[in-house]
């Protein structure tokens, strides 16, 4: 009985450490391997060539927090670039890759910003996302089949070189606020 | 008695402003391409005396028009349909981003900027209450704002 109690107190642990736990993974564990909306296959050690960057996840037909966060991430790129000089790669991940094909993906994050890459892939490969980056994501079926929503994490997970989590942006912040998160992650 | 009749639904059509509900800085936000969904946002208050319980809306703007909410639960949002908005006596409720909104499912055609777009809200009593709300970017929250809108929208 002790030890289930202690072992559900790890999992409760686990889940409020929620973000941070892919700090727990060894280093070649971290990290993603996801298509993105160019049709090009993306292993984001060799894409982020040990450079930091910035990921969120969403899907494109979420009408309200992905446009928000996006429109937010949009901001905080061009001043991030006006503050330092240099760009910072960001990845929106499609949690609904049986919708948000490769094209439709593309057009949305040009939208917002053409610097970021939209990516999803196979339901295996977000699975392991969803590990890698301790989010959580989950159909919602709605009255319509065609039309579930998704639940996901919200935020921008900032991250470091090594593909370790540095920092999470919300849209809440200042954009002072959300640079100094991104050059802590130097 | 055919004349009153004129006169209310006169004063029903002018500017969304009803008896007890005033339906106020309503948009409707320009579609994404590539995304089929979008939404409207707008402050409602209520000037009458008794509670505004909104139970849907339509539109023909989509295939399907629902008042849905966001709860953030531990950083991960969930947008959920819900019954109903109360908008309660002598109060507003604000429909934003992130929080409350109309939404529109399956989009007939994109919505651009500059465009308006019609929706009617429904309360309980079945009493409708069309609204009429220009379409606008989302607004990329730049430090300098050169790319936001130009046509003198901003109100600072």
């Amino acid at each position: 009985m002790k030890r289930l109690l202690i072992g559900s107190l790890a999992v409760v642990v686990a889940f409020v450490l929620g973000f941070w736990g892919s700090n727990q993974l060894p280093e070649d564990a971290r990290g993603f391997e996801l298509t993105r909306s160019d049709g090009a296959q993306i292993n984001s050690f060799d894409a982020l060539k040990g450079q930091p960057y910035l990921i969120t996840f969403g899907y494109t037909y979420c009408p309200d927090v992905c446009p928000t966060t996006l429109a937010y991430l949009a901001g905080v790129l061009q001043a991030y670039q006006s503050a330092e000089g240099e760009e910072i790669q960001s990845v929106f991940v499609s949690v609904d890759p049986e919708r948000d094909t490769p094209d439709k993906l593309g057009q949305y994050v040009e939208y917002f910003d053409s610097s970021i890459w939209g990516v999803t892939g196979t339901e295996a490969q977000l699975g392991q996302v969803k590990q890698t980056y301790s989010i959580f994501f989950e159909k919602v079926q709605g009255k319509d089949p065609d039309n579930y929503l998704i639940d996901h994490s919200a935020g921008i997970l900032v991250m470091d070189s090594k593909h370790r989590l540095s920092g999470v942006i919300r849209e809440g912040d200042s954009l002072e606020q959300a640079i100094a998160t991104i050059q802590n992650a130097q | 008695m055919k004349k009153t009749l004129g006169a209310i639904v006169l004063s029903a059509m002018s500017g969304s402003v009803f008896a007890e509900l005033i339906v106020e800085n309503a948009h409707i936000r320009e579609s994404i391409p590539g995304a089929p969904n979008s939404a409207a946002f707008m402050i409602l208050k209520n000037t009458s005396a008794q509670d505004v319980v909104l139970t849907s809306a339509t539109s023909e703007l989509a295939r399907a028009t629902e008042l849905h909410n966001h709860i953030n639960d531990n950083g991960v949002m969930r947008m959920r349909e819900v019954s109903e908005i109360v908008v309660p006596a002598g109060q507003s409720v604000q429909l934003k981003p992130g929080g409350m909104h109309v939404m529109f499912m399956g989009l007939a055609t994109p919505l651009k900027q500059g465009e308006q777009g019609s929706f009617t809200l429904v309360d309980q009593s079945g009493q409708k209450y069309p609204v009429q709300a220009p379409v606008k970017k989302i607004k990329m929250q730049m430090k300098h704002d050169h790319q936001g809108d130009h046509k003198g929208e901003h109100k600072h």
